[in-house]
């Protein structure tokens, strides 16, 4: 695909990956303890348990090992006075133009994690559809998206 | 006054209406309304017939035992059920007004307490994408329309935004008023248009089926398979309705039963199959008849109005400005006769309106198509000059290699976890155990997977095959689909965003799936797979807004 766009994420955005991934792992962890406690106290077979927490597990750091990093390095963004150009993707990579009159809102979102790693998430909605682009440091973030919603009002057009 | 003394008023006065002086609207339309009072007897039928064949199928086994009391019965419950439902609707219908204000169409329901406080809704002109009059059975015998107006909003106003119990000249009279107001609120009224009544209002075009076209049209469009297998599902369940009742006594009868018919069970299955197939055909071109019959297409100015159907009619007027792609449908039949149906792709609320999904409506179900350009050209101007015109490419032989694997890479799968499971679970056992009925089946599984691996295939070769790509100034034009080949031309301003994909396997092969969406809900054929990657970008480039 030719001339990506040139912005990139945070790279603190890794950090954020890795440490939700991480708190998945121990979720999916507790959740199998717990069902082991209760296939155990049942009487049941545990080694349906142990099958099915490893192979979750398994999957869970494998992704962990490839995707944040893959993410980091194929996201590319842009945006010019007419569009939103988005370029991302781990295996399948997505390559999106969202022409700027086609904005209806655009909003930023910080969860615990994000906000203390001091990045935000822009979420840029059209009729219809929204797209992210995920952790942009948070002052980047606000004027991106107020710069989206400038450019999206001066761009007059009507569904 | 003149046109422009009359915006320098409106700048300078913005609260007075857009609508006072020259005051066109019909008398008839003006001030606060209620639904036709017949309605209300319309509501309460419709209401009642659900419980009422309950208490019915409730009653059928004391009454197939004999009971003769059972008809009293259900004479006695059909009458306080209606009763109930009429108080029910007369007091909905009385709480549901309509009113044309100068910023919208008010309409308020609500009875006024508890969860079903009163409300109200605006639904400002110019939003308005499209107006469904539509008029069911019962309404058509009382005389009755609804109107149903659709905007561009994200959340559907579902029954809110409806304004049932219409005389059929009123209804026609307000839609014209509305498309009258959404014209004026959009500042788009010519000066001498203003003093011309809406009902003097001309169409500029009109298209109708008739005759030959109808039952061709009927025809080519059957589904036979959908309408056999709601057949047969319909005799299950009327078996089971039996034999609940009693009238069918096969309980722990059914060795017997398969000892009498398996020495001919194959030409029992098979002619069972081609009756039900014959009869889904005859029921699928009858739907069809009544769908389409009385069909009609007329363009307005602003506007396109369709109507159609038989029993119930429905006539939709879209905002020709808010159409946002235009899709070109063939089955496998009218590809072979070389007609088509056209449908236009609107913004709507999801669901379902007279069988058709809400956001498509059906421009012209039976069309030639080397003639869908001068239609659409009469019918949607801003979608004409591209059929025929544009230049499109085609697939790569990359393409077709990548269709056929797709095609075919389930039934080796399928096959694999087959086997695994018999060799896990012993399926052999149960083989022996319940053979007669399992080995007939397992036989036809294996038939059935192989007809539909060879369909697919030929799906995915005459896809290929059909797959074109391409662009005028203004508009994206895709061709997709094997079996039902689509075509869109969607204007690029009504484009909300394009995509480019590439899994690992299609950057080798150096091929891209280009995707589009539209604000319409459906984006049926605005996706193709595999085409080349510098075209891809060609398009994308293309769509790229300019300064």
């Amino acid at each position: 695909m030719s001339d990506l766009p040139s912005h990139r994420l945070d790279p603190r955005m890794l950090r954020v990956w890795y440490v939700s991934d991480i708190i998945g792992i121990v979720v999916v962890a507790a959740l199998a303890v717990a069902a082991w406690l209760i296939v155990r106290h049942l009487g049941g077979d545990v080694f349906w348990v142990y099958l099915v927490a490893g192979v979750i597990e398994a999957i869970c750091v494998v992704d962990l090992l490839v995707s944040p990093r893959v993410e980091y390095a194929t996201w590319r963004y842009d945006v010019t006075p007419t569009d939103v150009d988005l370029y991302h993707g781990v295996f399948t990579k997505k390559r999106v133009l969202v022409p700027l009159v086609r904005v209806q809102h655009v909003q930023t979102k910080q969860g615990p994690i994000l906000r203390a790693h001091g990045l935000a998430t822009v979420t840029i909605s059209t009729a219809g559809e929204s797209f992210e682009i995920p952790g942009l440091a948070e002052d980047d973030a606000n004027e991106l998206r107020d710069r989206v919603a400038e450019l999206a009002r001066l761009a007059k057009e009507d569904v | 006054m003149s046109a422009g003394e009359k915006d320098l008023e409106r700048l300078a006065v913005p609260s007075r209406s857009l609508f006072e002086g020259a005051d066109t609207t019909p008398e008839a339309l003006r001030g606060t309304h209620r639904a036709n009072p017949l309605s209300v007897l319309a509501e309460a039928l419709k209401m009642a017939s659900g419980p009422v064949v309950l208490v019915a199928f409730g009653l059928a086994r004391d009454f197939f035992a004999g009971d003769i009391l059972a008809l009293a019965k259900l004479a006695l419950a059909a009458v306080g059920i209606f009763t109930v439902c009429l108080l029910l609707s007369f007091a909905v219908w009385r709480a549901r007004t309509w009113e044309l204000t100068a910023e919208g169409v008010r309409l308020c329901w609500g009875l006024g307490w508890g969860p079903f406080s009163r409300r109200s809704l605006t639904v400002p002109y110019e939003h308005i994408h499209t107006v469904s009059m539509n008029s069911a059975l019962m309404e058509r015998l009382l005389g009755l329309v609804a109107l149903d107006l659709d905007t561009g909003a994200a959340a559907s106003e579902g029954d809110a935004s409806k304004i049932s119990g219409l005389r059929a000249g009123e209804a026609e009279a307000l839609r014209a008023e509305l498309f009258r107001r959404k014209r004026a609120a959009a500042g788009q009224v010519e000066k001498d248009e203003k003093d011309v009544a809406p009902t003097a209002e001309h169409p500029l075009a009109i298209f109708s089926l008739e005759g030959r076209e109808l039952a061709l049209a009927a025809a080519s469009q059957m589904s036979a398979g959908s309408q056999a297998i709601a057949l047969v599902v319909l005799l299950v369940n009327g078996a089971n309705q039996l034999i609940e009742w009693g009238l069918l006594d096969v309980v722990g009868r059914g060795d017997e039963l398969m000892v009498g018919l398996s020495p001919m069970i194959v030409p029992v299955v098979l002619a069972f199959l081609a009756i039900t197939l014959l009869l889904g055909a005859a029921v699928s071109f009858v739907v069809n008849l009544v769908r389409y019959a009385g069909y009609r297409v007329e363009r307005y100015a602003d506007r396109v109005v369709v109507e159609h159907g038989l029993l119930s009619r429905s006539s939709r007027a879209l905002a020709a400005g808010r159409v946002q792609y235009v899709a070109v449908r063939q089955g496998i039949l009218r590809q072979l006769i070389g007609y088509a149906e056209v449908t236009a792709q609107v913004v709507a609320a999801p669901g379902e309106k007279d069988g058709e999904p809400s956001g498509s409506v059906l421009l012209h179900p039976f069309i030639r198509l080397g003639e869908v350009d001068a239609f659409l050209a009469e019918v949607l101007p801003d979608c004409s000059g591209v059929l025929g015109h544009v230049e499109l490419g085609k697939l790569g032989p990359v393409a077709r290699r990548r269709a056929v694997v797709r095609a075919v890479i389930w039934w080796p799968f399928a096959t694999a976890i087959f086997l695994g499971a018999q060799w896990l679970f012993g399926l052999s056992g149960l083989l022996e155990s319940a053979g007669w009925l399992l080995e007939p089946l397992l036989i036809a599984a294996a038939v059935l997977s192989v007809v539909l691996l060879v369909g697919l295939v030929v799906d995915a070769l005459r896809a290929w095959g059909a797959a074109r790509y391409g662009h005028t100034a203004r508009e994206l034009v895709l061709v997709t689909g094997g079996l039902t080949r689509l075509t869109v031309i969607a204007p690029r301003t009504r484009l909300q965003r394009m995509e480019m994909r590439a899994s690992p396997f299609q950057r080798r092969a150096g091929v891209a799936t280009l995707s589009a969406r539209t604000a319409a809900g459906d984006a049926d054929g605005l996706e193709l797979r595999d085409l080349p990657e510098e075209a891809a970008d060609e398009l994308l480039a293309w769509y790229r807004p300019r300064g």
